[in-house]
């Protein structure tokens, strides 16, 4: 009898453990490389803008509701799939007097710090271009999940600006084309 | 967009600070010490390379992050010390030649430090190709070096230095058409003060030994087009033409050509920098076409008007 009780006092415990309440944990999506883009642009003579876009982005990032803080972001661009509808200067932009991509094959960023915001969520991290790191904090726009066929998807959008001069870009070419670069991720995430 | 006149500036500075350095160390030399003249010359190309950079803008970094700093920083200053030590009678031969031998071993290896061509993981050559590539292109260097060091030692040798500073500059300009600009500028202070030091030393302490900036050259050469292949946009038979031209100093060297230039230097310095002198215009021929083909649409430079003669004439019915 004793030994009855015991059974099915584990087994409640149990039962509660696996509730769907607190299975609650963080939502895990990838980086729908699709229907998702990472944009820039950057003036040109002080006149008007350049445009170009990186085609390859990898990413993950994961979503916990309950604790917003504990959500982080992660995403990888590829320097080399730099996109400005010009061969000759993406060509230009791979070599050393801009990205470097065969020095620094990637732009990295991973956050440190993530709190809900009206809209979305402030997210702090380290953003990692040409061989430097710097702590950068913007506001990602959206989160809301739909499910389309079988797929779970959450969408942010995001703008920021960053100074070429803060990640050791060549001084001599910050001339013609500016310093600062808006930077514009309009991205999805998927789960099954 | 490259600014021709800074250059000219730095690159005269370079030359000027590395041959006046070197007639002041030789003069002082005759009285106080036999090694002082090599000595000048290579204190007089430090302080060239010093002064060159330093009028170009260029900005020194700890640790180093490019291959070109990782050059300018620790290839070249490598280079420097190993030739420093030459200088003293007492440090044994072999060790000076093994060392050299190290350093060019390693160079390539140094240049491709945490790039993608060392991290097949990352979008990189296989293990098996990269090695392949260091030793091909170590190979080229050491024997480079090895050959032009023989050839330094006979008539007209002073004539390797200079070939060598054309082809740096030649070099420079090559690389910086291929569109990698502050590559082919760090050629400049490179080549005047290899220039500098170089026919300073011959002229006021004949004899003296030239290997400081022989070494110099070879290294910064290799350097440079090794940075300006892999990392920039020079193509593989322009950087392999130009990293062998100076060896077409050896032509003047064949058995049967030999006799008909009756070891006059004048003649022989002639022929070796004509010889150079035409493959450079062929590379910068080539590389003037890439150049117009690829970048010029992107510069997209205001049609300079024709002079009055001219418009005239094209005026007419």
């Amino acid at each position: 009898m004793r030994r009855l009780s015991t059974l099915m006092l584990f087994t409640a415990v149990c039962l509660v453990a696996i509730s769907p309440l607190s299975l609650y944990a963080a939502d895990v999506y990838e980086y729908d490389g699709v229907h998702s883009s990472v944009s820039f642009k950057a003036r040109h003579l002080d006149i008007s803008w350049i445009h170009g876009r990186f085609n390859e982005v990898q990413g993950k990032f994961s979503l916990d509701r309950e604790d917003p803080t504990k959500s982080t972001f992660q995403l990888s661009i590829k320097v080399d799939s730099v996109d400005t509808a010009n061969k000759a200067r993406d060509e230009h932009l791979r070599q050393p007097d801009y990205f470097d991509a065969k020095q620094f094959p990637t732009i990295d960023f991973q956050s440190t710090s993530v709190k809900a915001v009206k809209g979305g969520y402030e997210v702090t991290g380290n953003l990692t271009m040409h061989g430097t790191t710097r702590e950068i904090t913007f506001v990602l726009l959206g989160g809301k999940e739909i499910q389309h066929r079988d797929t779970k998807r959450v969408g942010f959008s995001t703008e920021l600006s960053l100074k070429r001069s803060d990640y050791n870009f060549d001084k001599s070419a910050i001339g013609p084309i500016g310093d600062e670069a808006l930077i514009i991720i309009d991205c999805e995430g998927m789960r099954k | 967009m490259p600014d021709g006149w800074l250059f000219l500036q730095a690159s005269l500075a370079s030359a000027a600070i590395s041959a006046a350095l070197v007639v002041a160390g030789a003069r002082v030399a005759r009285r106080v010490s036999f090694v002082g003249a090599e000595g000048s010359a290579l204190v007089g190309l430090v302080c060239g390379l010093i002064v060159g950079y330093a009028w170009l803008g260029f900005v020194w970094v700890w640790p180093p992050l490019n291959a070109l700093q990782r050059l300018l920083q620790l290839i070249l200053p490598a280079a420097l010390l190993i030739e420093a030590a030459a200088c003293w009678p007492a440090v044994p031969r072999r060790l000076i030649v093994g060392l050299r031998f190290a350093l060019a071993a390693v160079t390539g290896r140094v240049l491709w430090q945490g790039s993608v061509y060392l991290d097949p993981a990352r979008g990189g050559w296989s293990q098996a190709w990269a090695l392949g590539t260091l030793l091909g292109c170590g190979g080229l260097l050491i024997g480079s070096w090895w050959a032009l060091g023989r050839l330094l030692r006979r008539p007209a040798g002073t004539s390797v230095v200079a070939a060598l500073g054309m082809v740096l500059v030649g070099g420079g300009v090559a690389t910086m058409m291929a569109g990698y600009l502050k590559g082919g500028t760090a050629a400049l202070p490179l080549a005047a003060a290899v220039l500098g030091s170089g026919l300073a030393l011959s002229l006021v302490a004949r004899g003296r030994s030239l290997d400081g900036p022989l070494s110099c050259g070879v290294l910064g050469l290799f350097g440079l087009l090794f940075i300006g292949r892999f990392f920039g946009g020079l193509g593989t038979p322009a950087a392999l033409v130009l990293g062998l031209a100076p060896l077409l100093c050896w032509v003047s060297e064949l058995s049967w050509l030999r006799p008909a230039l009756k070891s006059r230097a004048g003649l022989i310095a002639a022929l070796r920098l004509l010889l150079v002198a035409l493959v450079l215009g062929a590379v910068l021929f080539q590389a003037k076409q890439a150049f117009d083909r690829d970048f010029r649409p992107l510069l997209r430079a205001v049609p300079v008007p024709p002079p009055p003669v001219a418009a005239a004439l094209l005026d007419r019915p």
